[in-house]
């Protein structure tokens, strides 16, 4: 039988998820270990995988990076944001970007403009995009991410695996040119 | 007189030519309404076929209705009713933000009803209801701005003021009227003008009734705050954040982390702005940096809107570069509002850039927005830097202008990308200085006067998208035929947002499709961007879902730029929202139980007068091949592709023909002519109009 320490300790790495989650970030065990909080690690681990066994916490998610997992609340950050901040904690700067265009192409559909990657959450610098827009060629695990280039020179990606590229080209002249009014 | 809810229960009526003004009780025309409906009723009943928007038999007409001034969100619209000053002088209605609505309500008013013409320059004091009509002789000739300041500091600060500026004064066909210093109402300052009415000034300090009580009403405000989302009800972020499944970068909702109001003291951070906090409604849309580009968030003060709007649309500027042209730092505006001024610069900027996204542009953008608003100019939604644009570039002016005046104009500076070149452009339109006046006479004047080429029918970059001679406002390019019927069946550029609001609200296309077909019978209602099919019965009731809701809103009055509510933040209603709000919000203000359906037919009625009333003006029943016109390019872009393949917005002209004939059925007119027939008009309760149409000759056989 559970003690009242044991809940009262998942009562506290919930609360402390759901808060951080709210604030757009996520929750590794470190976070916990540290203070306020000041756990131990071992009791932290056993509480978080007694709490996903359990159907008191269904909001508490995992996700899974190479070397460890993040823990956020779906009731705070939807698991799209969260499959987006995995790549970003994880510094996988090429599966985050190839992830957003080929999420983009398949969902809405409609390419992606690379703008976007300069802004929150991402804050890519321009030179740092250039380098994985080059690692992308030639590498046959990214042969789907295409750029496109509207007349006003706006710069656009999509995933040719659910875009083709005249609907890509048609898109962009939309809203870079037709829909500017 | 009794009390009466929503509407303050009175019409003003003011004859410029007598100097009489008398009362009438807005009730006997409820069934129109209020403020477009108000006003095609009057124009219907009062002025004669044949009158010419110049003419002292045209009246024109202010008005609001039962939910201005309740505090209902996005309630605050003028609509001015009036015949348009083009070639054909048809009926049209313009529309304004802003606080004058609610400060006509608060006044005692649902509307003004103006005719004749005065004697002198006048302009109009109303406070609640004392009422006179007052010299305007020092105010003849100001700006804008110095009009409504020497009218507030006769009536009070709180004062709301409409006025036109020079151009309006001078007759000049694309003339605003214009309220706050930045909401305007296009196309009928010259209306005014004719009437030597050169402004109204009005203050109100009466309540505006409510039939139901307080609670009922504060529970369906929070209710629909729920379910309320950015300008042009976009309900999606435009950058991912933690509490959004979607995100798309073209939507209104543009708050973010680390994007301010740059130029605020001390600078304010939009934030993530989930849509459970009410609190930070009014930072959702960052509206500057989506007219302008990121450039602008340094320059933003503030956003800024109109009475009982949580949306705050109106982007205020400040730019100090500005003020070495002449005019101040400050500007305030929205959408078309900064494109337009931005867009008479044809050949760019200072810097040699050209399009948004630049401090040269933001400057230049800044200088012609303060002189347009100021002289009281109209754009006719940008066409006018596009009619300058053609004739420029196709060395047309320089073969109309004399040449004296054409070597007086400095071209070197609109070459240069000098901003000063603005103040002669707007100068030489409003005060009707030479030939080149003329491009303020709109499109299809101009293009005959200056003898245009066919390709600027033709060819897409002009956008013209009637003969008829007013231009693409979300036409084909949304939505397909939706959008291109919605685009021929008014007498001017549509404004009409129901339909793109919808498109644009950001969410997947599945979603949006599967909304689509239980608002509108079939998900086939909608197409994908750039991916069309061919015309469907669906599709013709969504286009008329969007009018009769732009017609509703714009007599109720609402901003049909956030309403109807079609779909909605919240992922728990899978992003549905609640069409039915309109109808729940006049039965709880009025008193008078109306269902969804009940009030779309008001609308259908009122925008059937405004059909029979075109039909009346220009003396035709066939209205499919006289007035709901198309220009080549809608069919003709694209050479190298076919409509309804991937890739293409090109529409086809059968299928346009089959797209006409879908929408007259769904609306009950004649589906060859496209005009009201007997049935129709008595089924809205119209039969006074159907007998006065058959003794013209003007029925559909």
């Amino acid at each position: 039988m559970l003690s009242r320490q044991d809940n009262d300790v998942k009562e506290k790495v919930a609360e402390t998820i759901r808060a951080r989650s709210l604030k757009g970030r996520f929750t590794k065990v470190n976070d916990l270990t540290i203070e306020p909080l000041s756990l131990d690690e071992e009791q932290v681990r056993a509480c978080l995988r007694e709490m996903s066994a359990s159907d008191r916490y269904p909001d508490i998610q995992c996700v899974s990076g190479k070397n460890q997992d993040y823990f956020f609340s779906n009731r705070e950050m939807t698991t799209s944001y969260a499959q987006i901040l995995l790549r970003i904690e994880e510094k996988d700067l090429l599966t985050l970007i190839a992830e957003v265009v080929r999420n983009d192409s398949k969902v809405y559909p409609r390419p992606t403009d690379i703008r976007v990657f300069a802004r929150n959450p991402f804050l890519i610098p321009e030179n740092l995009l250039k380098d994985v827009l080059a690692q992308y060629r030639g590498n046959d695990e990214f042969s789907d991410i295409k750029q496109v280039t509207a007349s006003n020179e706006a710069i656009y990606l999509y995933s040719d695996r659910y875009l083709s590229k005249v609907k890509a080209e048609a898109l962009i002249e939309l809203t870079e040119v037709l829909e500017d009014e | 007189m009794a009390k009466t809810y929503g509407w303050a229960g009175k019409i003003l009526r003011v004859n410029l030519s007598t100097e009489t003004i008398t009362t009438e009780d807005t009730l006997k025309y409820a069934d129109f309404i209020g403020g477009m409906g108000l006003g095609y009723k009057i124009m219907w009943d009062e002025v004669p076929a044949g009158t010419k928007a110049y003419d002292p038999a045209n009246k024109i007409i202010f008005a609001v209705g039962p939910f201005t001034g309740t505090g209902i969100p996005c309630s605050s619209r003028t609509n001015i009713t009036s015949l348009m000053p083009t070639h054909n002088h048809l009926i049209g209605d313009s529309h304004m933000g802003g606080h004058f609505a609610a400060e006509l309500k608060f006044a005692g008013w649902d509307g003004i009803i103006i005719e004749g013409k005065a004697s002198r320059p006048v302009w109009l004091r109303i406070e609640n209801d004392k009422v006179s009509i007052e010299s305007a002789q020092r105010l003849w000739g100001q700006g804008t701005f110095q009009t409504t300041a020497d009218i507030c500091a006769l009536m009070g600060a709180e004062a709301q003021v409409a006025t036109i500026g020079p151009a309006g004064e001078n007759m000049v066909n694309q003339s605003i009227i214009i309220t706050g210093g930045s909401h305007s109402a296009g196309g009928h300052g010259g209306v005014l003008g004719s009437k030597n009415l050169k402004a109204i000034g009005v203050k109100g300090t009466l309540p505006v009734h409510l039939a139901c009580d307080r609670q009922a009403f504060l529970e369906m405000d929070r209710y629909l705050m729920s379910l309320i989302g950015s300008n042009n009800q976009h309900v999606v972020p435009s950058s991912p954040q933690p509490w959004a499944e979607f995100y798309n970068p073209r939507t209104r909702w543009t708050a973010r982390k680390g994007l301010y109001w740059g130029a605020a003291n001390p600078p304010v951070e939009t934030g993530e702005c989930p849509p459970d906090d009410m609190n930070s409604v009014g930072l959702r849309c960052h509206k500057a940096v989506f007219d302008h580009g990121d450039i602008a968030e340094a320059y933003t003060v503030r956003m800024g809107g109109c009475h009982s709007c949580p949306i705050r649309c109106q982007s205020t500027l400040e730019v100090p570069e500005a003020e070495q042209y002449g005019v101040s730092r400050y500007a305030s505006n929205t959408c078309v509002g900064w494109s337009f001024p931005r867009s008479i610069m044809i050949k760019g900027y200072k810097d040699g850039s050209t399009g948004r996204g630049t401090k040269e542009a933001l400057i230049a953008t800044v200088v012609s927005r303060n002189l347009a608003d100021d002289y009281g100019l109209w754009c006719n939604y940008n066409q006018i830097s596009r009619d300058f644009k053609y004739a420029y570039e196709k060395g047309i002016l320089k073969n109309v202008l004399p040449q004296e005046e054409y070597e007086s104009i400095p071209w070197d500076k609109l070459e240069a990308g000098d901003p000063s070149f603005l103040h002669e452009f707007y100068r030489r339109i409003c005060l009707k200085i030479g030939e080149f006046s003329h491009l303020g006479d709109g499109s299809y004047i101009i293009s005959r006067r200056w003898n245009f080429g066919q390709d600027y029918y033709d060819d897409p970059q002009w956008r013209l998208w009637s003969p008829l001679g007013f231009p693409q406002h979300h036409s084909s390019e949304t939505a397909g035929q939706v959008g291109a019927l919605i685009n021929v069946m008014f007498n001017r550029d549509a404004q009409c947002h129901s339909h793109v609001n919808f498109t644009g609200s950001g969410l997947p296309i599945e979603i949006q499709k599967e909304i689509a077909g239980e608002l509108w019978g079939s998900p086939d209602a909608l197409d994908a961007p750039a991916d069309y099919t061919p015309m469907n019965k669906y599709k013709a009731k969504f286009a008329k879902f969007a009018i009769l809701r732009n017609i509703l809103h714009d007599s109720l009055t609402l901003c049909n730029w956030m309403w109807p509510m079609q779909v909605s933040p919240l992922k728990e209603r899978n992003y549905r929202g609640d069409t039915a709000l309109e109808a729940k919000f006049f039965s709880l203000v009025t008193g008078i139980e109306k269902s969804e359906s009940e009030l779309d037919q008001d609308a259908e009625r009122i925008f059937t007068l405004h059909r029979a009333m075109t039909v009346k003006q220009m003396g035709t029943v066939d209205m499919r091949n006289k007035h709901d016109l198309i220009s080549n390019y809608v069919f003709d872009r694209d050479p190298d592709k076919k409509p309804f393949t991937p890739g293409t917005i090109k529409m086809d002209r059968d299928d346009m023909e089959l797209a006409k004939t879908l929408f007259y059925e769904e609306m009950g007119w004649d589906p060859q002519t496209g005009a009201p027939t007997r049935s129709c008009l008595e089924r809205l309760g119209l039969k006074d109009v159907a007998d006065e149409l058959e003794t013209l000759g003007l029925l559909p056989s």
